[in-house]
């Protein structure tokens, strides 16, 4: 037969239970989990804001535009530097593992402020200028970001491998480190591979 | 005198209780402020102190206190503050893969309003969808999200775990002793059940089931309403869990098979009528249920596995766990002792424990005639179980699901060896004794329970140094920023992920866009990797790391956080 006095601390549990169950929501009002982990983001997107339409095989002359995005999870407000490097085959890559920036000289750059939880995004437009091949060479003289005329001179042999006069262009985070008065660099790069192609073989 | 030692006795104990409470709220306030979204050193990263100070007061209160109710209330009150520490810790589901499948799951079933039809468990769960549905319930009903039902049931359904030994102990009029023994037992042989998967989730139901069984198949049901509380669980496993539900109709039918043969010849008592009306209801439940869903996929699964055992090991060839374990082999001896105590010392002190339990049982031969009954009639039933476990161990490498079948009969057994050792009259230890071999035990068992990373041995390489194996299964902040981003910008292109972020996007995502998914990278449009989760050996972390950096130089890294990344694969021939 079952007697309920026997279950007594099993009943006082589990109403126990069931009223921090039905307390949850007011719980979770009341209790915040410290935020985690603070950290930030980079990226870059195609015209049509979304991932995977960004320029490839790029001609002289043309503008292009691409969506470059940074996002503030610092838990407190930030200072960002976007720096733009441009590299030929033969420069030091960018790699996305290392602590160390590039040792390329930047040809631009973007000043970003940003509260916690901001995102800043913006569409860069560019193009390349004065773009001559000979010789189964390329070279770029130029490249206009925003409407202004970088001066940058790469220049590339052909590449059998993938068929193409490969350049990237390369975006590095540098977050503004108050204790240091100083930028230092954030360990986060996004790039773009180029094919430069002749007007002609087009 | 013995009134005043008494009451001194209970002061004490009274103190205790309250310093465990105090000990308990600490610990929890600390982890709460250690609260982490990436990966750490081990889950007890600056919680130790508290948590010493929380199992020392565990410990003196089973040593000292006499009242079994007491002990089995704190029993269960530390099995909820193990499973609270990587719960409220970590910001996201804690573990791979299974984990964050159930959860993928349980978030579309909310989302959906019923049962989710899609999504990588629609097929296996669909016939038993019960626990999924509880947690979606427990978010609904409390206007929680699912995260946090998630991460609650994780952490109160083990509660139940000690009560159910209390219970079962107290039925069969054991000594204090064994039933303190048993009790203690519940805590350092219950697996891991801060890791969702589909076994540990139904375990709190699949131990009390085996132990209603093993009551049924010894005494039968004291009344109709144990009988149908039995039946409810038992439909509650079967709505829950297949495997689970496949492995318990193979016990039940195969013991009560045993001891009706037995009983021909005089070994064992007759099994009343009642409990083999309850074995066969069970029987027709199962395979009904099953029948009507047409879901035996699991049970396929296991008849395979089987199979493989039974061929490798007449046709000589290698068993699966020997070549899982190559690398292990390769070791130097201390390093391989090191992994093997860091992975496995919890299941070595269970089965150490469960060895010694025969010799304790001969030794019980003069007890209670319930209680012998009640072990005489688990021997089979826990054999079944730990040659499923040896199954699971030799076949498939990973013994996880075999341990967790076996593990509801350790408590008995080895709580039976435990109270051999300490608590019978055979030999009287002082309190302060029980108390640190008590202490010993569970810190033993949580240097598993808790894989301690940091004492892992270390391989190095020409990328830097990696743990030869790592244990760890934080899904971090980094991880799910990059599968939330690129989920936000891209809805055609197909996508390779490495196998921790493809579970994480099927958690996090909906089945749109996991139906861009490939297994192959070549072929993919967009390959998202990550170094910001653990990975399991020295040698794949190398070859990961390896590959960012080979990919980096070809394809456009579009998103970065610093450890996750998103490339664009321009060797793609799709691309202009």
């Amino acid at each position: 037969m079952l007697k309920l006095k026997h279950y007594k601390a099993i009943f006082a549990i589990t109403g126990l239970v069931g009223i921090l169950l039905f307390a949850s929501p007011t719980l979770s009002l009341v209790l915040h989990l410290p935020g985690g982990e603070k950290f930030s983001e980079l990226w870059i997107l195609g015209p049509t804001h979304v991932a995977g339409d960004v320029p490839f095989n790029v001609r002289a002359n043309e503008t292009y535009t691409i969506y470059l995005g940074v996002g503030n999870y610092m838990e407190s407000s930030a200072y960002y530097i976007v720096e733009v490097k441009f590299r030929n085959q033969t420069d030091p890559f960018p790699d996305p593992l290392s602590k160390t920036p590039n040792t390329l000289n930047p040809i631009f750059e973007y000043r970003v402020f940003l509260g916690d939880n901001d995102v800043w995004e913006r569409e860069i437009a560019f193009s390349f200028e004065n773009v001559s091949f000979k010789n189964n060479t390329s070279t770029i003289s130029s490249i206009v970001i925003d409407g202004h005329a970088l001066h940058v001179d790469k220049d590339v042999a052909w590449d059998q491998t993938n068929n193409g006069f490969n350049y990237e262009l390369f975006f590095e985070l540098w977050l503004y480190n108050a204790p240091a008065s100083s930028f230092q660099y954030n360990d986060r790069v996004v790039g773009l591979q180029f094919n430069m192609t002749d007007n002609k073989t087009l | 005198m013995d009134k005043s030692n008494d009451d001194r006795r209970s002061r004490k104990v009274q103190l205790l209780v309250v310093a465990f409470f105090v000990f308990l709220v600490l610990l929890v306030v600390q982890v709460f402020l250690s609260t982490k979204d990436s990966t750490d050193s081990w889950i007890l990263e600056g919680l130790v102190p508290y948590f010493i100070l929380v199992t020392l007061t565990y410990s003196a209160i089973v040593s000292y206190s006499s009242n079994m109710k007491l002990i089995a209330l704190i029993s269960g009150f530390y099995l909820v503050a193990l499973n609270v520490i990587p719960t409220l810790k970590y910001v996201f589901v804690y573990g791979y893969h299974d984990p964050l499948d159930h959860f993928g799951s349980i978030q579309q079933t909310i989302a959906a309003g019923h049962m989710s039809e899609v999504g990588v468990y629609s097929e296996q769960y669909g016939a038993a969808p019960g626990l999924h549905l509880l947690v979606s319930e427990l978010s609904m009903v409390t206007g929680s999200n699912a995260l946090f039902a998630f991460k609650l049931f994780l952490v109160v359904s083990p509660f139940i775990l000690p009560l159910v030994v209390y219970l079962v102990m107290k039925r069969l009029d054991a000594p204090n002793g064994l039933v303190k023994a048993a009790l203690f037992a519940s805590v350092i042989t219950a697996p891991v059940t801060y890791i969702y998967t589909g076994t540990t989730s139904v375990y709190p139901l699949y131990e009390m089931f085996i132990c209603f069984c093993l009551l049924f198949f010894s005494f039968g049901p004291r009344s109709r309403s144990e009988f149908v509380t039995a039946f409810v669980i038992g439909v509650g496993i079967v709505v829950s869990h297949d495997s689970t539900s496949f492995f318990l109709l193979v016990i039940v039918s195969s013991t009560m098979l045993f001891i009706i043969l037995a009983r021909r010849i005089g070994i064992f008592k007759r099994i009343p009528n009642l409990s083999i009306l309850f074995a066969m209801s069970f029987g027709t439940l199962v395979l009904a249920h099953f029948t009507f869903t047409s879901s035996t996929g699991n049970l396929t699964r296991l008849l395979s596995l089987m199979d493989q055992m039974i061929v490798r090991t007449l046709f000589g060839h290698q068993l699966a766990a020997v070549s899982y374990y190559q690398g292990f082999f390769s070791l130097g001896l201390i390093d391989r002792i090191k992994i093997f105590l860091i992975t496995y010392g919890n299941v070595a002190i269970l089965l150490l424990l469960v060895a010694a339990a025969p010799f304790a049982l001969y030794k019980l031969r003069r007890a209670n005639v319930k209680l012998r009954g009640f072990y005489y009639n688990m021997i089979f039933p826990a054999l079944l179980a730990f040659l499923s476990f040896a199954l699971y161990l030799f076949v498939s490498g990973a013994p996880d699901r075999g341990l967790i079948y076996f593990a509801a009969f350790a408590p008995f057994l080895a709580g039976l060896t435990i109270y051999y050792l300490f608590f019978s009259r055979r030999y009287r230890f002082d309190n302060l004794v029980v108390t640190i071999v008590v202490f010993s035990l569970i810190c033993a068992c949580v240097l598993s329970t808790f894989p301690v990373q940091p004492l892992m041995p270390t391989v190095s390489t020409t990328q830097g140094s990696y743990y030869a194996y790592d244990l760890r299964q934080v899904n971090t902040v980094y991880d799910r920023s990059l599968v939330l981003f690129v989920s936000a910008h891209n809805s055609s292109l197909s996508i390779w992920t490495d196998d921790i972020l493809r579970d994480l996007t099927l958690a996090l995502t909906n089945s749109d866009f996991q139906s861009l998914l490939t297994s192959n990278p070549e072929k993919a449009a967009l390959l998202l990797l990550s170094v910001s989760h653990a990975i399991p050996s020295g040698r794949n972390a190398f070859s990961n790391e390896q590959y960012i950096q080979n990919a980096s130089l070809q394809d456009d890294i579009l998103y970065s956080n610093g450890l996750s990344f998103a490339m664009l694969n321009t060797s793609n021939t799709a691309f202009p």
